[in-house]
């Protein structure tokens, strides 16, 4: 058990990691060259006034017609990605490996706050399962693709959750890195790959609304 | 899909019937770390037992193992048994010290994962105090 976790944290995490930059990097320039390709007026006109514009109006909750459509759908969607970022962060046993490994040194959560996080991060995720069985137009354009890319993101929280109330020993905390690994590696090949293009997409758009039609796109 | 889930709440059905006894290093006792300077602690205290810890560790009377000592400034391998690890150790960063939590952390789960016995994950050693 010591040998695969040991394994787990050590050389697997860091090719973890470089898979990750490698395989980003590459979506990134390949999506690039298409655009360019087959989309050039798009890149002419991108514009970073009109970018950022984009950006900090869609960061601010219920600001875009978007976000007012769906209150329920924006609220879940900006608690959820606030804790998950903030317990990547900011969880103790986190920034243990990081002192350990590089001597990196900042305060983090209590026990109680971080379980907390993680509880809502699993409702959000519960949430985006029944909005995905019950809501007919969401059900339809609903592949394997979106099912896989959530339970890729729910599976670290539950096996850290299990592994905080002490279920499964040794074995949850191995299966909390084993599946954030695997959520690590998925995010270019999957609808997780929105963690790489979200801003850009907004940028694209941004700079469409801004320079060509000259209005809002929010 | 359903095959999917299934076989994943078999997984997990099966990981919960693993004891969590097994966190528990045999024979060992339940004295804990005594590091005042640390507090306050998220975690309690590691599980550990001078004596008995380096019985079943095999280190007899060889201190350096895990002790070292220091002159001006600097570590040197023999061990000085008049200066408290937290002397030079500092709670704080400091430039050229590993500081106390770092220092402990190391020392441990180094050791463990080199001789691929002991403790690594955290709640392992730093079991909650029932």
């Amino acid at each position: 058990m010591n040998s695969l976790y040991n394994f787990a944290v050590g050389p697997l995490a860091w090719a973890a990691f470089i898979i990750l930059a490698v395989t980003a990097v590459w979506r990134l320039w390949s999506m690039y060259t298409l655009a360019k390709q087959k989309d050039a007026s798009s890149v002419a006109y991108m514009s970073w006034k009109f970018s950022l514009r984009s950006i900090a109006n869609w960061l601010i909750p219920y600001k875009s017609l978007g976000w007012k459509t769906n209150p329920v759908l924006t609220a879940v969607t900006f608690v959820f990605h606030i804790c998950f970022v903030v317990l990547v962060i900011f969880v103790t046993p986190h920034q243990i490996l990081l002192e350990n490994a590089f001597g990196i040194t900042y305060p983090t959560l209590p026990t109680a706050a971080a379980d907390a996080l993680t509880l809502i991060v699993i409702a959000c995720c519960c949430y985006f399962v029944y909005r995905r069985v019950t809501n007919k137009t969401v059900r339809f354009v609903t592949r394997t693709n979106d099912w896989v890319s959530l339970g890729l993101v729910a599976a670290p929280f539950v096996t850290a959750i299990l592994g905080s109330w002490g279920v499964g020993g040794e074995i949850m905390p191995l299966l909390h890195v084993l599946t954030a690994e695997a959520l690590i590696v998925a995010i270019p090949f999957t609808r997780l790959a929105h963690i790489l293009f979200a801003l850009f997409t907004r940028a694209y758009i941004g700079s469409e609304f801004g320079g060509v039609r000259h209005c809002k796109d929010w | 899909m359903n095959k999917v889930f299934t076989s994943i709440l078999m997984v997990f059905a099966l990981v919960l019937t693993v004891p969590v006894a097994s966190a528990m290093a045999e024979g060992m006792p339940e004295g804990r770390m005594d590091v005042p300077e640390l507090a306050p602690f998220k975690y309690a205290p590691a599980v550990f037992d001078h004596d008995p810890h380096n019985e079943k560790a095999g280190l007899d009377e060889n201190c350096e193992a895990c002790h070292h000592g220091s002159e001006d400034g600097k570590k040197v391998l023999e061990y000085d048994e008049e200066l408290p690890c937290a002397d030079c150790h500092t709670v704080k960063k400091q430039k050229g010290v590993t500081p106390l939590r770092r220092a402990f952390h190391l020392q441990c789960i180094t050791c463990h994962e080199q001789q691929n016995k002991g403790p690594v994950q955290c709640k392992a050693c730093h079991q909650p105090e029932k």
